[in-house]
């Protein structure tokens, strides 16, 4: 779902009906821009009343995010760390900053870096069930 | 966990020895690690030079020297001894979710329709057979749709998905659907079991399709939005032949839109029209009979389906209608107040809404449905603008005007679309030459006025034979000769001292002596 609802350009927002309805395709191309975000990619949103895709149900079970999120709910369920446990640890940071043209002298932090989740020793045991252990999904 | 922020895959190198760059794991070395998302891939760690207490022995922190990110990417590492598979889930319905399929036959025909789905896992085919099922919404509840020729089969060529972490489909159940007629079908997959027996859909997956001919509004809402041949009269009652295929409920109001009947359930066939009440002025009536229908579907869970009808119209008529009439509320005409200027937006043909209009430059306006109430106020309840200005007219509260600026001369609507345009009217090379005049004629004709009017009273005339005037020309000349005549008369004359004549005075004077009139004329301009 890509289409854009706002009506002033420093304001960008969407929504959409999930079950059918024509209205969001009939006002789907997006003709305001950006006056905020650098590049804003809306490729898409300014096209959106093409697309007839956008007037049909998006109730699909089917969809990638859906079985992205299927897989993180099964993952909480098989690592009770996923689910309840408190400590959250960075490991390294491997960022750096860039400056986009948009945003004067604030810098935008890009890279990658890797966290630890786990048990928050002597607050959680998550070996054991309810209590200060794991809770259910 | 692993996340990156680039905007494009990105293979990220890593040195384990400095302790500035590198990727550390919260497990020790040596130990194989397995993505959770797909594609399930695993690294062996490297050592770091951090120092990390196993049970009190002394270990380091597991290092990850390169790693290939994709754009915005994420992963969740665990030792691959923890490693748990993931739930089956469906890629792909081959039909595609809520897809709207065109009945090749007769009214009141079934068909047979090819289906697909893929899963990511092979699937327990005898398990499948029992729990996918399909439910319909037609005009003929007795018969019902059913499964035959299941086929399964490994997929060949994976396609990878776009999106992170999504498995690509690897089993596919191909079956033919008999028996389908017109309206909503819904198939279902209720917790499927994977092959291994181990893992199941863990869901309840609902796939829709929808099938009818291109006038039925459930099925096709955009094009099926108007249909004539729907209404028909019997003896001052009305009916409507249902085309709505897949409906459960349906209501009409007569009155576009003022007002509607109560929810009605769906059945196929005629079903009889209640005229709603209505009032309104003279100018708000509109010719023949227009009902608009609203369909709701449960399966589809909408009611976004409308279609208008008409009946009782003059044969040269426009094709469709969805408005009785508009009118233009703006500034120009002070929002509708002043009835003296003329708003009315006239209905063509092609049942596209056109009005020549001419105002200051820029203006606004938007679109009342009703105009002018009985009490003498505009209406407030279907107007029209475009606040987002994507030239596709937004409902909208009369309180929340926005600005539509207008800079042409003709607006064309269509009201199916609700997509309005500005035609330019007339022609540029006119308009061109009508500014190249409005140009020059304006210095042209001050040089004429500036040129005649020096012409006219600036000369200053050096008068060298007295007055130049005609009749004075004339009488000069004409003493001028009597002078030389009479010249021994009059030299006698002038002699004795004696004016006799005293109509020669004047020649003898100018001969005598020239005298000068110096006159200035002055005109208050």
């Amino acid at each position: 779902m890509y289409v854009l609802d706002n009506t002033a350009d420093n304001y960008i927002f969407g929504s959409q009906a999930m079950s059918s309805a024509l209205a969001w395709q009939t006002h789907g191309c997006y003709k305001l821009g950006s006056s905020q975000y650098f590049n804003f990619p809306l490729d898409k949103a300014l096209r959106g009343c093409e697309d007839d895709w956008n007037s049909l149900d998006h109730r699909d079970p089917s969809n990638a995010i859906r079985n992205v999120l299927k897989a993180i709910y099964h993952m909480r369920l098989a690592f009770p760390t996923l689910n309840d446990g408190f400590h959250l640890e960075q490991l390294s940071n491997l960022t750096h900053e860039v400056f986009l043209p948009c945003c004067n002298s604030t810098p935008t932090e890009t890279g990658i870096w890797p966290v630890a989740r786990g048990n928050f020793d002597g607050v959680q045991n998550l070996g054991e069930l309810g209590g200060d252990g794991n809770q259910s999904v | 966990m692993v996340f990156s922020n680039t905007n494009a895959t990105t293979k990220f190198e890593f040195d384990c020895n400095d302790e500035n760059k590198n990727l550390l794991a919260p497990f020790q070395q040596n130990i194989v690690v397995q993505n959770l998302f797909f594609p399930y891939e695993e690294y062996t760690l490297k050592a770091s030079k951090k120092e990390l207490f196993v049970d009190s022995v002394k270990e380091f922190h597991g290092c990850l020297d390169g790693l290939e990110m994709p754009a915005w990417g994420f992963k969740a590492l665990v030792p691959k001894e923890k490693f748990v598979g993931n739930h089956p889930t469906i890629t792909s319905f081959s039909l595609g979710h809520d897809a709207r399929v065109f009945s090749k036959f007769a009214p009141g025909n079934p068909q047979d329709i090819e289906i697909g789905l893929t899963f990511t896992q092979e699937m327990d085919c005898d398990n499948l057979k029992q729990v996918i099922t399909i439910s319909s919404r037609t005009e003929r509840p007795e018969e019902i749709a059913h499964f035959e020729d299941i086929r399964y089969e490994k997929v060949q060529n994976f396609t990878n998905s776009t999106t992170v972490g999504t498995p690509p489909g690897a089993f596919e159940l191909k079956a033919t659907l008999k028996n389908v007629y017109d309206g909503v079908h819904m198939v279902t997959v209720r917790n499927a079991s994977a092959e291994n027996g181990k893992f199941y859909t863990a869901a309840t997956d609902n796939f829709v399709f929808r099938i009818g001919k291109h006038d039925n509004p459930i099925v096709f809402p955009r094009t099926a939005n108007y249909t004539l041949g729907l209404l028909h009269k019997e003896k001052e009652r009305f009916y409507v032949s249902q085309k709505a295929a897949g409906a459960d409920l349906f209501r009409y109001s007569t009155n576009w839109g003022s007002s509607w009947s109560p929810w009605e359930s769906y059945h196929s066939g005629n079903v009889t029209i209640d005229r709603q009440s209505w009032s309104g002025t003279k100018k708000q009536a509109w010719k023949g009979e227009h009902i608009i229908m609203q369909h709701w579907s449960e399966p589809a869970g909408s009611s976004d389906h409308i279609q208008h009808v008409d009946l009782g119209l003059p044969s040269d008529f426009p094709v469709s209608r969805r408005f009785p009439h508009l009118f233009l509320h703006s500034p120009f005409n002070l929002y509708g107040y002043d009835a003296g200027v003329k708003n009315g937006i006239k209905l063509l043909k092609d049942g596209k809404w056109k009005i020549d209009f001419m105002a200051e430059w820029p203006t606004k306006f938007h679109f009342n449905v009703w105009g002018i109430n009985p009490d003498g106020k505009p209406d407030s309840t279907f107007v029209y603008g475009d606040i987002d200005r994507d030239g596709v007219l937004d409902r909208m509260p009369p309180s929340s005007l926005a600005e539509s600026v207008v800079n042409v001369t003709r607006i064309i609507l269509d009201d199916g679309t609700y997509n309005y345009r500005m035609i330019p009217a007339g022609s540029s090379a006119l308009q061109i030459v009508i500014f190249a005049l409005l140009f020059a004629v304006p210095v042209l004709t001050g040089f004429v006025a500036v040129w005649t009017f020096m012409a006219g009273f600036y000369q200053v005339k050096t008068n060298t034979k007295g007055s130049t005037l005609p009749i004075a020309f004339a009488k000069s000349m004409f003493y001028g000769h009597l002078n030389n005549s009479n010249a021994a008369v009059t030299d006698k004359i002038a002699e004795m001292g004696v004016d006799t004549l005293g109509l020669t005075t004047a020649g003898q004077t100018l001969s005598k002596r020239s005298s000068v009139l110096i006159a200035t004329l002055e005109y208050d301009i």
